[in-house]
């Protein structure tokens, strides 16, 4: 053996013994989470509407001063393999939320800016979001991403993070990340599937899904289940289920179609992306099977139902918020078309998502105090039990909302299982509930089959 | 429960419906075939050349609102003839004699830049939610029930047409017309052909026209079949015909035809079929789980490593391209030791102040930029051991690079290993992965690795990473894929700067153990293997074993690489940093920069993580002007210029196999030499005259 190779070799066997040492935070226990009292005792200060107004000299704090309260907002643009419209869409809707907040004086005699709009260019979410952190310039940050690699590193470094939310295991356990969607249990059974089953009178259902990742196939099985749960109390079968369809549908999905077909399938549950919700619909079509009534977990897009013109009739989408066809008044839906309109944009999904965030990066301000900075920001918005974004949400208890749980660990989640629920109606969508009361909810305790109850949260 | 039709009819309505995917793969794989015969290159830009096509037409006749014909005439018949001109003139018409590997890692760089530079020029973005139309009016919409069992669309019998014409034309120009038997006698040797007086590149041109207008009017039939238009759809349809191809060898348009619509029907049948009777069969429901969505590549690799017509193919080779001069020695090999010693110092120099710099003054983002680069220079050595040394393609370097990372992530997570141990396990699984994938894929030589590998790549992609032993589990899903960082001893490596120490300990290590292979008996084994085998084994070398080692030490390193990735960003983040295409653009980017050297690969890691942020972002400009706001206005440039350039500089590996950093290097080498050489002189003689100190003078600044 040479020299040279008996070095490498002895280095090798080095780094072999290290090895052994162990895993950084080993010591740690359980997550990072904040501590917080019913109360949120770690708060500076009661916080609250009549602090608003209330200017405190800051110092030291980053993206604060004297005249504002600067956030950067990061999001797919580039290279995002659906075409939708992401980033663009849902910074108008924070610029909207914070026009609307300046409009009033802003809060604590600062305006709120985004100082920094960054293209994470689907890979690079990671790298975007510590330029912001090594920048420091900016408070806090806004993503909406669909590679969300940069969460980690936010949490670590402490900075509250709003969110769209469909990054649940990204989010979980991360007390600094706040999605606009809550989903602690992504596998668990619902029961707005089957109840969207019942009200189109369907008898024989099927779920179908991507066999892309682990997670799309538990999806279609958390659904499929569903409706094997309460098949008695709703009258609908479970008749058909594949959870192995090709991403993209590359192939089309004829064979799938015939089978559900020959099954008798009349509503269809999808975990596909509205893409392949659309190459669905137009296979039934092309199968006679106009009839069926589709299940979208994606599809709230007005444009694209639109731009599809009869294809949708009667179908069944399900939508994070409270929808923009439901009653405003009394609500923050109000201001939101009200300043999009301000703004020059248009209503749309993402753009919700991010007044959503917005609202929360304010009221978790607002909650915090005048003499506010990260931490208390972080702990004062982890103390909020039942933040509704001005009705747009259903109330969430951040307190808890970190945490995930499986369906036997269902039980620790005391809040209620809300749904909201559109129809497509004349190439629009027309809510399910009514629509001063869009939310349809159950009892989470009780997991028995009942008929939702409409709701309103304000 | 499902009411079963009869076997027969369900038979005929999944021949049918295969039909129309299976008529977009045989367009493709009839593409791939006349690109194949007309120029002997492997074509796999043909995706992005069609998308160009099809872009082109959906911009017109939705953005600009122009009629069918206009729209086709422009985005067919003008816009992708010209295209192939390009390529043939520019690129192609420089690479007749090349290697068949080197045109394929010509149009892989194509393939990457082809899309961004069209969408740069145009202002052209991803389409999504829209249908793109067809060439026809009510394409999607209008249906016909020939035989009563399934309907097809307009569009659908348009391509079914097109498909069949198309075949039977090329077939007759191919068999009965001058020209295709010149286009085929070019493709074979171009200096023989024009020692016949045919002008070679006037047919080289016309073969590229054609070629390329074939692949613009594919885009445009494909396109309707999705609801969307982006350039990942193509180069995913493309990896799919590649198996429709390999049917026909690459030479048989018949059999192209035929392997695309039986690939579309194999695929419906087996979504017909499997899913009815998986239910009493378990070993129908496994491969209905796990060979289903990945039919493609299953059914392409099968036919790489178990169809001895394929094994035998022989690659268009130029008879005369044994007159040509052997590839140059590296640079460093031939410097005197003069320079060699100016160099290292040099070297240590830089690497000092770069040092200092990095471990004083930057922030996490450079950190974390710095780290990134250093740790993908790693995984490049292993590009560099296999495509470098041993001359072999792999295209799934990625997935060996996510075997090492998901073992860090199982090993740390479901037991509690070390997780530096766990990256070392990782990267002897990923070894042995190699090993055991050169078995069936040594056989094949030149392209078809690199369509082998590709093959696996996807297939790793679409079922292996969704299999909860390898990339799922309930952590998986419950919090994702995190990994953590290591410690060693007192040293908690979740500090930046102490793992950055660690990567380039580990980059240090690699590179000392790749260039003891380069320069030992594994690697004057595999130099003698790649210049002539038959030579090798008549000296009593292995070749199998040879190249069994290199796949295996080339995993081994990129699964090491991919498991330290996976710590570094305390994440596996598969889909940003291991998807298949992902891979592909890592080889482009070593082969423009190096492949058979350290360098190479350390420039390739630091171009992939630094270009975006030092040059397209501006940083270098701030740095040099001393302060962020005096950066030009153009800048930041779009990231899709990272794509065109090195996309457009893998042009370069026919031309210069060494790489363009051992090119200039050899070059600015023989300069300073020249210069010192004609100062030692000019040392030993009187003092030269004005004239010629000028001389010296310009030639030193040029």
């Amino acid at each position: 053996m040479s020299r040279s190779s008996r070095v490498i070799a002895a280095v090798l066997v080095l780094v072999l013994g290290l090895a052994a040492c162990g895993n950084s935070g080993d010591d740690a226990e359980g997550p990072a989470t904040t501590e917080t009292g019913d109360d949120g005792a770690t708060a500076s200060g009661d916080g609250g509407e009549s602090q608003r107004d209330e200017f405190v000299p800051i110092s030291g704090v980053p993206g604060v001063s004297d005249e504002e309260i600067s956030f950067a907002v990061i999001g797919t643009k580039t290279g995002n393999p659906l075409g939708t419209c992401i980033l663009d869409c849902y910074l108008q809707g924070v610029e909207a939320y914070f026009a609307y907040r300046n409009s009033e004086g802003g809060i604590y005699g600062r305006d709120l800016v985004v100082g920094q709009t960054l293209d994470d260019e689907l890979a690079q979410n990671q790298v975007q979001s510590l330029d912001v952190i090594s920048g420091d310039a900016a408070f806090g940050v806004f993503q909406a991403t669909l590679l969300a690699s940069g969460w980690g590193a936010l949490d670590d470094a402490g900075v509250p993070t709003y969110a769209w939310g469909i990054h649940a295991a990204d989010a979980a356990n991360r007390s600094h990340i706040f999605p606009s969607a809550v989903v602690r249990c992504d596998h668990c059974t619902g029961r707005a599937v089957p109840y969207a089953a019942e009200i189109s009178d369907a008898r024989r259902a099927a779920a179908i899904g991507y066999g892309v990742s682990e997670n799309s196939k538990r999806c279609t099985q958390a659904t499929a289940d569903s409706i094997e749960l309460y098949a008695d109390d709703t009258g609908v079968e479970l008749a058909y289920t594949n959870d192995d369809l090709a991403y993209g549908l590359s192939n089309g999905i004829g064979p799938e179609v015939t089978a559900m077909k020959e099954a008798g399938v009349d509503f269809i549950s999808t975990c596909i992306d509205l893409n392949g919700m659309k190459t669905l619909a137009q296979e039934l079509r092309r199968q006679g099977m106009d009839d069926v009534v589709l299940y979208h977990p994606n599809t709230y897009n007005q444009q694209f139902v639109a731009d599809a013109g009869d294809l949708f009739e009667g179908d069944v989408v399900a939508v994070q918020f409270r929808p923009f066809e439901a009653d405003a008044e009394g609500t923050a839906l109000d201001a939101y078309l009200e300043w999009m309109d301000n703004q020059g944009d248009t209503p749309s999904e993402l753009a919700m998502v991010g007044w959503i965030n917005a609202t929360l990066a304010y009221e978790g301000l607002l909650a915090a105090g005048p003499d506010f900075d990260r931490d208390k920001v972080t702990a004062a918005t982890n103390a909020m039990t039942d933040f509704d974004a001005g009705g747009l949400v259903e109330p969430v208890n951040w307190s808890e909302a970190h945490s995930p749980y499986t369906q036997e660990t269902r039980d620790q989640d005391s809040s209620q299982e809300c749904t909201v629920l559109v129809r497509v109606e004349g190439g629009e969508f027309a809510t399910v509930g009514p629509p001063d009361e869009p939310w349809l909810c159950w009892s989470q305790v009780d997991l028995a089959w009942s008929e939702p109850e409409p709701t309103e949260f304000d | 429960m499902i009411v079963a039709a009869s076997v027969g009819e369900d038979l005929f309505r999944g021949l049918l419906q295969g039909t129309p995917p299976g008529t977009v793969y045989a367009l493709v794989a009839l593409g791939f075939v006349l690109a194949y015969k007309t120029s002997g290159v492997f074509n796999l830009a043909f995706g992005a050349q069609a998308y160009v096509s099809a872009a082109m037409y959906f911009q017109a006749r939705v953005e600009w609102g122009w009629a069918i014909v206009p729209a086709l005439v422009v985005s067919v018949f003008v816009l992708a003839p010209a295209l192939g001109l390009v390529l043939e003139r520019l690129i192609f018409r420089h690479l007749r004699t090349s290697s068949a590997v080197a045109k394929l890692v010509v149009a892989i760089g194509l393939t990457v830049a082809i899309p961004s530079l069209f969408e740069v020029l145009v202002g052209f973005e991803p389409v999504a939610g829209r249908t793109p139309e067809g060439i026809v009016p009510g394409g999607a919409t209008v249906f016909y029930d020939p035989f009563g069992v399934y309907q097809f669309s307009r569009d659908e019998l348009v391509a079914m047409a097109v498909a069949l014409v198309a075949m039977s034309a090329l077939a007759a120009l191919f068999r009965y017309s001058g020209i295709g038997l010149q286009m085929r006698a070019v493709v074979e040797s171009p200096r023989m052909t024009e020692l016949s007086g045919i002008r070679a590149d006037r047919v080289s041109a016309f073969s590229w026209a054609l070629s390329s207008l074939f692949a613009g009017l594919a885009g445009v039939l494909i396109a309707p079949r999705f609801n969307t238009l982006a350039a990942p759809d193509f180069f995913n349809i493309v990896v799919v015909a590649i198996a429709a191809a390999a049917v026909g060898r690459l030479v048989s348009l018949p059999r192209a035809l035929a392997g695309g619509l039986g690939l579309g029907v194999l695929i419906a049948l087996a979504n017909t079929f499997l899913p009815r009777w998986s239910g009493d069969h378990p070993l129908l429901a496994t491969i209905q789980d796990n060979v289903t969505p990945a039919m493609p590549f299953v059914v392409l690799f099968g036919l790489l490593v178990l169809w001895p017509a394929v094994r035998g193919t022989r690659e268009q080779a130029d008879p005369l391209a044994g007159v040509d001069p052997p590839p140059p020695s590296l640079a460093a090999l031939t410097r005197s030791p003069a320079l060699t010693r100016a160099t290292q110092v040099f070297a240590v120099a830089f690497f000092a102040i770069v040092g200092v710099v990095v471990f004083t003054g930057a922030d996490a983002a450079w950190l974390f930029l710095v780290t990134q680069a250093v740790i993908l220079s790693t995984i490049y050595l292993s590009i560099t051991v296999i495509t470098g040394l041993a001359g072999q393609i792999s295209l799934c370097q990625g997935a060996f690079a996510a075997i090492g990372a998901f073992t860090a992530f199982q090993l740390t997570d479901r037991a509690g290993v070390p997780v530096l141990l766990a990256g070392l396990v990782g990267a002897g699984l990923a070894a042995g992965a190699g090993a055991i994938l050169s078995l069936p894929v040594l056989r094949l030589g030149g392209v078809w690795v690199a369509i082998a590998t590709l093959a696996f790549a996807f297939f790793f992609d679409a079922v292996m990473v969704k299999l909860p032993w390898i990339g799922g589990g309930d952590t998986a899903l419950l919090q994702g894929t995190r990994v953590p960082r290591p410690t060693i001893g007192p040293w908690d490596l979740a500090d930046d700067k102490k793992f950055l120490v660690l990567a380039l300990l580990v980059f240090v290590l690699v590179s000392l153990a790749v260039i003891r292979v380069r320069e030992g008996t594994v690697g004057r084994t595999l130099r003698a293997v790649r210049g002539s085998e038959v030579a090798a084994q008549s000296i009593g070398i292995s070749p199998s074993r040879a190249r069994i080692t290199a796949f295996a030490v080339s995993a081994f390193i990129a699964g090491l690489g991919g498991a330290l990735l996976a710590m570094h960003q305390q994440n596996v983040n598969y889909s940003s940093n291991f998807a298949p295409f992902a891979a592909l653009f890592w080889l482009v980017l070593v082969v423009s920069l190096g492949p058979r050297t350290v360098e190479g690969a350390a420039q390739a890691g630091a171009a992939f993580a630094l270009f975006d942020a030092v040059l397209l972002k501006g940083a270098a400009f701030g740095w040099i002007l001393r302060s962020p706001d005096r950066i030009p206005g153009f800048l930041p440039l779009s990231p899709k210029w990272r794509f065109i350039l090195f996309g457009l500089a893998a042009i370069q590996f026919a031309r210069h196999p060494e790489g363009l950093v051992e090119h200039g290097k050899r070059r600015a080498h023989e300069r300073v030499e020249r210069i010192l050489a004609r100062r030692r002189r000019a040392g030993d003689r009187p003092a030269p005259t004005a004239p010629e100190a000028a001389t010296a003078v310009e030639e030193t600044v040029a």
